[in-house]
């Protein structure tokens, strides 16, 4: 193990629920429960009901009922490998593109794996707290490196910050969870490809993808699978083949910053950049209504107007996958509509004809401005010109949800229970959210999993 | 639904060429190699069978059972066709036993192939499909050479087991597309795994690809869509891996090349140190171990490069860096007159004679070797003797490394013998000369699905 593996293990296996400050536990419990309404509203996505499909239901060795533990899938009585549950779970996690954010990544899509190890010995409400942060830690120092670098996409820092989640929650030791880094790290490098161009149904189950990796390869390195040494720092590792060589900030145990607060949770069920858009139309619309609309020019961020606004394809969304990437149809849709739900996803709203010619006004170009903040703020600029002349120029930032503008506890009972009312019955909402939001005090997660599964 | 992209040229060729392969199309002689090659892998998995790291990933796989799931083999219970498809192949790897051409080890994908046939119930004849594209995708994209640029075999292995396994499901041109686009997005690994001090990760690197091919060509299966462009597209492997490159060989109806041209392994080490043992036993007919004062042996770049480049090499710690360590190659060879499986066990490695040995073994890289070592495996030795004499080897031999069906059936039978599971490999290899196209193969692999 170089030392970069070795500090990560060394961190991962260390860190305890005792040690966590207040603050860092609610924020990880808000992450939690902002991923479960989520994983609610995409549990009927394709990519989760095929997740679910693939995963076959299992069995316990007879001989030896008590080795290893079944993967716990959200909504759902099977019980299936580890591997392939955190795959399931996590797609559902992401599949509405409304889960929480840091730069380059979505890091509760990593909780997806965590939720998979529920039934695992020894795993509690507390320890699931702490491997969320375990998680969240390594990864957003990871993305932080690798985001640097164009065309390497987020399954990597996803999958390195599973690992370390996941050997926390399983109560790896610093040894085993340095083997099962060194594999994650040599395994499982994403291109940007995924999220390029036209989009298809992987952008949602690519991280999905590097969670469930990061389950097999903790479960290996508890099998007594070593990896490759120095993955990161040796000849034809990490540092040669995408990064260069890095030092990895200070982690928290050794005085570091918890990254956890910086990570941001999404208000509107938009992509990151696309959270300001919704606020700009909604301004917009009170002074010059998109029928009277000659014209707008946005000026983002270049890599947000490289995501979200610079191809083509944006202006004529094919797929619900360009659509929730596409700057210009998710501005006019909130122009219309005073803000945005996942309704505007559906197929018969993307496809319709008539907003064509309305997305036909927007202009989205990247904007030094917003480049001077970007990341550690985000900003959207407007200038908008109605069809009588009068013209509109302002700015916004860091929507509500931004790390630097957080969400109010209430506000993520909201966005929750909005999330799950159309699947269960408001009663039962609350009392997902009742057990979900006091997670430090279960003990049997297991139970608070079946919550999730619709009464028949 | 698909997205908005239309397939790339290399997508939209390699799915055509996967979805036109038929056993039935086949000539005897190919048929017969791809029996082969099956022989010789189902060989080397019955070697390392109860292999330590095989035992491991197998009580991995035994911790949950799926019932009518695929066949781990040596245990009585059932997986998923990933843990399968990881497990098995892993058998057939570890040993490092199993052929060899340009970007690794295309029997890597075997137990993958077995996996997915199993999962759908299919037949001898889906198989010799199967295995006949990953081997022919195998050796298209072999002359990437990805492992000079860092990259490992694994990410091309996975190519060629996505479009084999895609195969073997059935599945659409636009399907395969998806899971290519999928496997060459996530799949990529780096040459890390073979550097260095290697661990026992070297022999499942590849079986872990091919294991994630399994899992992405069901996804596929099911509907879920992938970049149509994950080759030419934006941020794509072209850009980001590879360089650019086109499907220059394989279409529909091409004759197979691959499935004949990859060498076998007469010793069970790393593939260029064949040669070497062959050099040793030369330098041993002629010179006994204890009269060597020095021995400087000259190779091709490529061979210092993997097996003689460090300090690790001369003292190597484990069986996978001992099985690539041209120093202990060749001087347990020297000593012993061959090389077997035993011979990497770790606590035979620090051996004196051996030590000794290796102490008086230099290794330089020779332009004139590499020039040649494309087509030939090639090395030279001079020996000085205690005596004071110098003596000069060589080797230059075809890089084939063939092997007739007599050699196969006597490396079936020394490494099928020693199983637990030895009692039904002799029909086992009855059927595999015979490839019934109409068989079962969860029959015919049933002899290694251990009495419950």
């Amino acid at each position: 193990m170089d030392a970069t593996i070795t500090r990560l293990a060394e961190f991962a296996a260390g860190l305890s629920y005792e040690q966590l400050p207040t603050e860092i536990v609610d924020l990880a419990v808000a992450r939690l429960v902002d991923a479960l309404g989520c994983a609610v509203g995409g549990m009927d996505s394709d990519q989760a009901r095929i997740a679910v499909a693939v995963s076959p239901q299992v069995s316990a060795d007879p001989e030896n009922p008590e080795s290893g533990f079944a993967g716990t899938i959200l909504g759902s009585l099977r019980r299936t490998v580890p591997e392939l549950a955190a795959f399931a779970n996590s797609c559902m996690i992401r599949n509405l593109d409304f889960n929480d954010r840091y730069p380059h990544i979505h890091p509760s899509d990593m909780i997806g794996g965590l939720l998979a190890g529920v039934d695992a010995p020894g795993v509690d409400g507390k320890r699931l707290v702490s491997s969320i942060v375990a998680a969240y830690e390594v990864a957003t120092r990871i993305a932080d490196v690798v985001r640097r670098h164009p065309g390497w996409d987020s399954g990597y820092s996803t999958g390195m910050g599973a690992v370390a989640g996941i050997a926390h929650l399983l109560g790896c030791d610093t040894a085993t969870t340095g083997e099962a880094l060194s594999l994650i790290a040599t395994s499982n490098v994403h291109l940007r490809s995924t999220r390029a161009g036209g989009l298809s149904l992987w952008k949602g189950a690519a991280t999905a993808h590097a969670t469930s990796n990061a389950m097999f390869v903790t479960r290996l390195a508890q099998h007594g699978m070593t990896g490759p040494e120095a993955a990161i720092e040796g000849r034809h590792g990490l540092w040669d083949q995408i990064t260069g060589e890095f030092e990895l900030p200070p982690l928290p145990d050794c005085g570091g910053e918890y990254l956890t607060t910086r990570t941001s949770l999404k208000y509107w069920p938009v992509e990151y950049t696309a959270q300001n858009a919704v606020w700009v139309a909604k301004r917009l619309a009170t002074t010059i209504p998109i029928t009277e609309l000659a014209s707008v020019r946005l000026g983002a961020h270049t890599h947000g107007w490289r995501e979200i606004g610079s191809d083509p394809a944006k202006w004529d969304p094919q797929s619900r996958e360009t659509a929730d990437h596409s700057l210009p149809y998710i501005f006019v849709r909130a122009m219309q509509r005073d803000g945005v739900d996942t309704s505007i996803f559906a197929k018969e709203c993307y496809l319709d004809p008539s907003v064509r010619p309305l997305m036909a006004k927007v202009v989205v170009e990247p904007d030094e401005r917003c480049d001077a903040v970007h990341p550690d703020g985000v900003m959207l600029t407007c200038d908008a010109v109605a069809k009588d002349g009068r013209a509109e120029s302002f700015s916004v930032n860091d929507p509500k949800g931004f790390w630097t503008n957080p969400m109010t506890a209430a506000d993520v009972e909201a966005k929750f229970r909005a999330l799950v009312e159309p699947t269960y019955d408001s009663r039962h909402a609350a009392r997902l959210y009742e057990y979900w939001s006091s997670v430090v005090e279960r003990r049997d997660l297991g139970a608070g999993m079946r919550l999730f599964v619709p009464l028949a | 639904m698909t997205g908005d992209a239309t397939p790339d040229e290399v997508t939209a060729k390699l799915a055509a060429y996967a979805t036109s392969v038929e056993a039935s199309h086949l000539d005897a002689a190919a048929r017969h190699e791809v029996g082969r090659r099956l022989i010789d892998s189902i060989a080397c998995a019955y070697g390392a069978l109860d292999s330590a790291p095989v035992a491991a990933l197998r009580a991995m796989a035994e911790e949950r059972t799926v019932a009518n799931g695929c066949a781990v083999w040596g245990s009585a219970r059932r997986s998923t066709p990933e843990l399968a498809a990881f497990v098995n192949g892993t058998a057939v790897r570890v040993m490092d036993y199993s052929d060899y051409t340009s970007g690794g080890h295309p029997s890597d994908n075997i137990a993958a192939v077995i996996a997915a046939c199993d999962w759908v119930d299919g037949c001898v004849d889906d198989l010799v499909a199967g295995v006949l594209v990953s081997y022919e995708v195998w050796g298209e994209l072999g002359r990437l050479y990805l492992r000079y640029k860092g990259w490992d075999q694994g990410t091309t292995a996975a190519i060629a087991a996505t479009c084999a396994v895609g195969r073997v499901l059935r599945l659409s041109a636009d399907q395969i597309g998806s899971a290519l686009g999928m496997v060459v997005t996530s799949t990529i690994s780096l040459f890390k795994t073979r550097r260095g001090e290697i661990s026992e990760w070297k022999g499942m690197a590849v079986p872990y690809a091919a294991q994630s091919s399994v899992l992405l060509a069901c996804l596929a299966a099911k509907g879920i869509t992938g970049p149509l462009d994950g080759f030419a597209g934006e941020f794509g492997f072209w850009q980001q891996v590879s360089g650019e490159f086109q499907v220059e060989r394989l279409a529909p109806g091409v004759a197979p090349v691959t499935i004949f041209e990859t060498g076998y392994k007469h010793w069970p080490v790393e593939y260029e140190a064949q040669f070497a043992v062959w050099l040793a036993q030369r330098i041993r007919a002629e010179v006994a171990p204890g009269h060597i004062e020095r021995l400087m042996l000259y190779t091709s770049e490529w061979t210092w490069n993997t097996i003689a480049n460090d300090p690790t090499k001369w003292a190597p710690t484990t069986r996978e860096t001992a099985d690539h360590s041209l120093p202990y190659i060749m001087a347990v060879t020297l000593v012993r007159g061959r090389i077997d499986y035993d011979d990497f066990d770790p606590g035979v490695l620090h051996t004196p004679e051996y030590v000794h040995l290796m102490g008086r073994i230099a290794v330089h890289a020779d332009e004139a070797i590499t020039a040649i070592s494309h087509d030939k495996g090639a090395l030279r030795a001079s020996v000085r003797t205690t005596a004071g004499d110098e003596r000069h080897f060589e080797i230059a031999e075809s890089r084939a490394t063939p092997m007739t069906d007599e050699q196969l059936d006597d490396k079936w039978e020394m490494l099928a013998s020693r199983s637990r599971l030895a009692a039904g490999s002799a029909g086992l290899l009855a059927d595999l000369r015979k490839l019934d196209g109409s068989q079962r193969v969860r029959d015919l692999m049933a002899p290694l699905i251990a009495p419950s």
